[in-house]
């Protein structure tokens, strides 16, 4: 069923929608949930909620592009959950290298007012849009997907070394934009 | 606490970027392309006898560029359709990788509109770009590695025409048109392993280091899960060159006995000694070769692993890991 179909079965409320999402995008909502999380059972558990607050999302939302609506709603979910779960178990998984890597980027003298959520997102994209499109995959199928060094080597046939080397490249462009622009995280 | 709220607004990237990254033209690798090889070996009769008629029909004078209207032809790239007949790493269909195989070996990815920028100014090609007509693409379920048509999977490449892109002088860069598109093609890899660099660099055109422009390259060091880099810069020395291309020449490239091998037990008991070292030991040079021509060859070289590892080959002589070492420090 396209994506258009089952965004319609939201809005009408029919609870086939659901069912559809399930079928359509849920191993893409379960590998977003499981890069994230680590463990099956609360992957299961996170896109469990994401379809839960897919359909109490649409209505009001209607989006256009319905596999990342719920890819993001699931990454929420399990960015969440995961930190819930470090609160009582901490370190070693992909969510925080992620963060180790990406505290990186952040300027150590960073004056200035905070900028906001709109401000930084908007300054992500065009960063990212400045990227060439092998950097800018690999960028986000590791801070978005929260992929392992491993995994995006072998999706896009690199050497581990050069998925490492193009995303510290990633950062330390991150970190001179941010720097330039004066962005305040 | 910061890198959190980086990291939760990242979620909030534009849509395309995510999907960018899931529905990606894969770059094929040797391991992967090694999948059809039991298909491939079902095949070889038929292959073999396909692969004399082909060879009959690749040595006939193709129809010259101008002959074929193409002046002033405006790069369009490719888009990828149908699902891909793998099963990807997230076991997700996604689109066909826009690549094409030229004699059953060498896949050509397509360029970035900037990367084609590079090589066009103006983003048209015209007849005097237009090198030794290759084929017809001819569209394929799985690899294989006898037939010497250019092929592809992706379906909006079948019946397009293929080139030489004539100005870089060499077999790195192919012109594919067609079906109301048209783009440069990079050589990427060699559809199987065993390829040395000089393979690689001879595709590229790089047959000497007069070739070579210059060579830049970023040691690097482990910094606990990070890495850092240690030193940048660029060779340019004609002599430091030439030592460079003949130690890299010299290479022989090693084969796993099948993609579900691992890497050989040399290396393996090499990285574990490897691992013993002082951080500071454990540096890796990303080196890359601009060439004249405008492409390059890139590679990654471990100097203290082993008696000197560049990825995919056996270990270099001591002498020449220690002349290359020198440049590099």
């Amino acid at each position: 069923m396209d994506d258009k179909r089952i965004v319609e079965l939201y809005l009408l409320r029919n609870e086939d929608a659901v069912k559809q999402t399930q079928d359509k995008y849920g191993k893409y909502c379960l590998n977003i949930a499981h890069g994230i999380l680590e463990n099956r059972e609360d992957a299961e558990e996170c896109v469990n909620e994401a379809y839960l607050n897919t359909w109490n999302c649409i209505p009001p939302h209607r989006p256009q592009n319905l596999k990342t609506f719920v890819g993001k709603i699931t990454r929420n979910a399990a960015l969440k959950l995961y930190k819930k779960k470090s609160a009582i178990r901490r370190g070693g998984g992909q969510t925080d290298l992620c963060l180790e890597e990406l505290s990186e980027c952040i300027p150590a003298k960073n004056g200035g007012q905070t900028a906001d959520d709109a401000e930084i997102k908007e300054m992500l994209n065009s960063f990212l849009a400045s990227l060439s499109a092998d950097m800018r995959r690999v960028f986000v199928r590791r801070y978005w997907y929260m992929g392992t060094v491993s995994e995006i080597a072998r999706m896009y046939g690199y050497t581990e070394g050069k998925v490492t080397a193009l995303l510290f490249r990633c950062r330390k462009k991150l970190k001179a934009l941010l720097e330039k622009e004066g962005i305040k995280i | 606490m910061k890198s959190k709220r980086l990291l939760t607004i990242i979620e909030d990237i534009d849509d395309k970027y995510i999907e960018e990254a899931d529905t990606v033209t894969k770059r094929r690798t040797a391991n992967r392309v090694l999948k059809y090889a039991s298909l491939a070996a079902c095949l070889c009769l038929v292959s073999v006898v396909g692969a004399l008629l082909l060879k009959n029909v690749s040595t006939e004078k193709a129809p010259s560029a101008s002959d074929a209207g193409t002046e002033n032809i405006a790069l369009c790239p490719f888009e990828a359709t149908a699902p891909d007949p793998d099963e990807d790493w997230f076991a997700e269909d996604e689109l066909h990788h826009v690549e094409v195989i030229l004699q059953g070996n060498r896949i050509y990815t397509q360029l970035s509109e900037s990367e084609c920028a590079k090589f066009t100014a103006d983003g048209t090609l015209n007849s005097a770009d237009y090198g030794e007509k290759l084929g017809t693409v001819k569209e394929i379920g799985a690899w294989d590695k006898a037939d010497s048509t250019p092929c592809a999977q992706e379906p909006r490449l079948a019946g397009c025409e293929v080139y030489y892109y004539k100005p870089v002088n060499c077999e790195g860069l192919i012109i594919v048109q067609g079906n109301g598109a048209c783009c440069l093609f990079g050589f990427n890899n060699f559809a199987e392993e065993g390829n040395s660099i000089a393979d690689v660099l001879k595709v590229k055109g790089a047959l000497n280091a007069e070739d070579i422009e210059s060579i830049s390259f970023e040691i690097q060091v482990p910094n606990g899960t990070l890495i850092q880099t240690q030193k940048e810069g660029t060779v340019i020395a004609p002599e430091k060159i030439s030592t460079v291309m003949d130690v890299i020449t010299k290479l022989t490239p090693y084969v796993r006995e099948s993609n579900l091998s691992g890497d050989p037990d040399w290396l393996c008991e090499a990285r574990e000694e490897y691992k013993k070292l002082d951080k500071e030991q454990q540096t890796v040079i990303f080196v890359k070769l601009m060439l004249k021509n405008g492409l390059w060859v890139d590679f990654e070289y471990q100097p203290n692993l082993g008696s000197g590892f560049i990825y995919g080959n056996r270990f270099l002589s001591e002498e020449d890991n220690a002349a290359l070492s020198t440049i590099f420090n």
